[in-house]
């Protein structure tokens, strides 16, 4: 069975809708409106492009098995496997990766929303806090004082 | 940048947080307010009390309450004696402290659903008072001792403790006698973990009716009379949940593994070995329905497990993980149909052609390890004896370049076969095996020189090479 979508920007994507289950938000839309599936589907939140990237994520891992508790997300406690498709998939630009993160949010497909903060998480591998602040325009709301004491404490934990 | 960076969402940046490096948290609390809030407790949740770090003074006591996990390796300190942690799940203690101060700090976490003593080098016998502090721990479901002597009068408070375990790890513990244990029953114990052979093991397991895990092995052959007693629990039906069973290094024979497998209703893992153990066609016969759920196989001694069942295992098994068994032959692996566990980290078997048609089989068999892309560990060739037959050729004019796909590949051996790589292969390996660590196996037994350059340059790279097993 097909599924039709509609982008924020107005642009048509028609999938199987086994595909477009893999968000849960769809999944739940497709319960409630069972009977009536003559119009396409709004998202008013994702633009054409990112869509367009979502869907293929999604057809790629049709078959994959549902992770239904958050808490397997973590992943220092159980890596989630990342095929090379998957790191084909992620060689793309911050922004890019940004706007398919909210769009992976605000339609719940959630390994690709685990997939997006992992490249985040790579991202600050290594980095100073500094380095971290300028590339994602955050600012410094500590006081010097308050930033000492942390760095104090720190020193006792495992790490 | 977006109209809103995904970052500014805490759910968002929680989920970040999860997925970053140890080594990453601290900087990542750095960085702002927001970002403290999510990373701070990551720092926290997990810490240790050792001698290389300095005393532990307010800031600990300040995060008190994010702390889950503890582990104390130092001896005690007057600074530790008034450090409080409101949520303490997991309490670790590595040679150091004594009774007392165990007893101490038991009396003051109760939310403890975890204990680990653990004194391999000094022996602890605790005490009564201690005994009793655990006993009243009702969270406590996982304990761990190992060089614990249990002591005559504490013999009991032990099997009342075991009453409300749903895991018992024991590494070289005393035990005086039976004590009441003969009126006791353990319903909730679901894994145990048993090191040594102690009669009273034996009346232990019997009283652990909801097993799913056990594991009973030890450094020596468990041969002490105990086989039979263990194979007769587990064919009278003792433990119907039990799906992971590890005996090692038991000397199991055919009929007595048969009677085993029998009883099982599902098979996650299965590791029965030891020198002597043997497997026969009417055991795999009994493994065969298990083949869509099993995860582990470890039958490398079982000098009765065939090439032919191996290749069996691997082309019927979907969900394995780790296998090794004593042999393969390359014809049957040629011969049989396609491998079809795909998720498999850990592979060893002894992979071996006939020289006649090396050229022919060898391709094949490559083909199918190389679909095996998850694959971590490879082991080829046997540990420690001579391999008379033909090994795998591990050079690239006999199609090692089709073994490219083993990205995640750490570790290869291939003790005990004639190589001759050259310079080309290693060029090869350090561009294509990009995760590898460790290498053992001698590179070109042939050529001294070469062989030594070769290895050198590995060595540049980070990756260690062993010539033989240490």
């Amino acid at each position: 069975m097909k599924v039709t979508l509609e982008s924020s920007d107005g642009q048509v994507f028609t999938v199987d809708k086994e595909v477009a289950e893999l968000s849960v938000i769809i999944k739940e839309m497709l319960v409630i409106e069972q009977a009536n599936q003559d119009h396409p589907i709004p998202l008013l939140n994702v633009g054409a492009v990112e869509l367009a990237k979502v869907i293929e994520y999604c057809e790629h891992h049709r078959n994959d098995p549902t992770i239904d508790d958050d808490e397997d997300y973590d992943s220092r406690k159980k890596p989630i496997e990342m095929d090379d498709w998957d790191k084909q998939f992620t060689i793309v630009n911050k922004e890019m990766m940004f706007e398919l993160i909210l769009a992976a949010n605000s339609m719940q497909v959630k390994p690709l929303l685990h997939l997006g903060c992992r490249y985040a998480a790579d991202i600050v591998k290594r980095m100073s806090p500094t380095e971290i602040r300028d590339l994602f325009q955050i600012d410094d709301d500590f006081t010097p004082e308050e930033q000492d004491k942390i760095e104090w404490e720190k020193q006792w934990t495992k790490l | 940048m977006p109209s809103i960076c995904p970052l500014e969402l805490p759910e968002i940046l929680q989920s970040v947080a999860n997925q970053t490096s140890e080594r990453s948290l601290p900087a990542c609390a750095l960085v702002s307010k927001a970002w403290y809030q999510v990373f701070n407790p990551h720092l926290w949740k997990d810490i240790n009390l050792s001698e290389k770090r300095p005393n532990p003074p307010e800031a600990i006591q300040r995060h008190c309450h994010l702390v889950r996990t503890l582990e104390i390796t130092c001896q005690p300190k007057q600074e530790h004696a008034a450090l409080r942690f409101p949520n303490l799940a997991s309490l670790t203690v590595k040679n150091s402290l004594q009774d007392l101060d165990i007893t101490q700090l038991v009396t003051e976490h109760s939310t403890l659903s975890r204990l680990d003593l653990n004194f391999i080098k000094s022996g602890l016998q605790p005490s009564l008072p201690l005994w009793k502090k655990l006993l009243e721990l009702r969270n406590l479901k996982d304990l761990s001792i190992s060089n614990i002597s249990i002591g005559e009068k504490n013999i009991n408070a032990f099997w009342q403790l075991c009453t409300q375990l749903e895991r018992l790890e024991c590494y070289w513990i005393s035990i005086p006698h039976r004590g009441l244990l003969s009126s006791m029953e353990f319903p909730r114990m679901k894994e145990i973990n048993l090191w040594e052979e102690i009669p009273v093991y034996l009346e232990l397991m019997r009283r652990c009716t909801g097993l799913e895990i056990l594991t009973w092995s030890s450094w020596e052959g468990l041969d002490g009379g105990f086989v039979p007693g263990f194979v007769q629990l587990a064919s009278s039906g003792t433990w119907p949940e039990l799906e992971s069973l590890t005996l090692f290094p038991f000397a199991i024979t055919n009929e007595e593994t048969f009677k085993i497998i029998s009883s099982m209703r599902r098979i996650t893992l299965l590791s029965i070995d030891g020198k002597g153990s043997l497997f026969a066609a009417d055991t795999i016969v009994q493994l065969r329905p298990h083949f869509h759920s099993i995860r582990e196989l470890d039958l490398a001694f079982n000098r009765g497990l065939t090439s032919a069942m191996a290749q069996e295992i691997l082309s019927s098994c979907p969900l394995l993980v780790k296998f090794s068994v004593p042999q393969l032959k390359a014809i049957d692996v040629a011969e049989g149909n396609p491998w079809v566990c795909f998720g498999i980290q850990e592979l060893s078997a002894c992979i071996y052609f006939d020289p006649a048609t090396i050229k022919e089989v060898q391709p094949l068999v490559l083909d199918q390890l190389s679909r095996l892309t998850r694959l971590e560990e490879l082991k080829l060739g046997h540990p420690t004896e001579a391999v008379f037959q033909k090994a795998m050729d591990l050079r690239l004019e006999s199609g090692l370049g089709k073994l490219s796909t083993l990205r995640r590949l750490r570790y290869i051996r291939f003790t005990n076969t004639r190589q001759k790589m050259g310079e080309k292969e290693i060029e090869w390996i350090l561009e294509h095996w990009t995760s590898l660590e460790e290498i053992l196996g001698v590179l070109n037994p042939y050529n001294p020189g070469i062989c030594k350059a070769l290895m050198e340059r590995l060595e540049s790279h980070g990756i260690s090479i062993q010539t033989r097993f240490q």
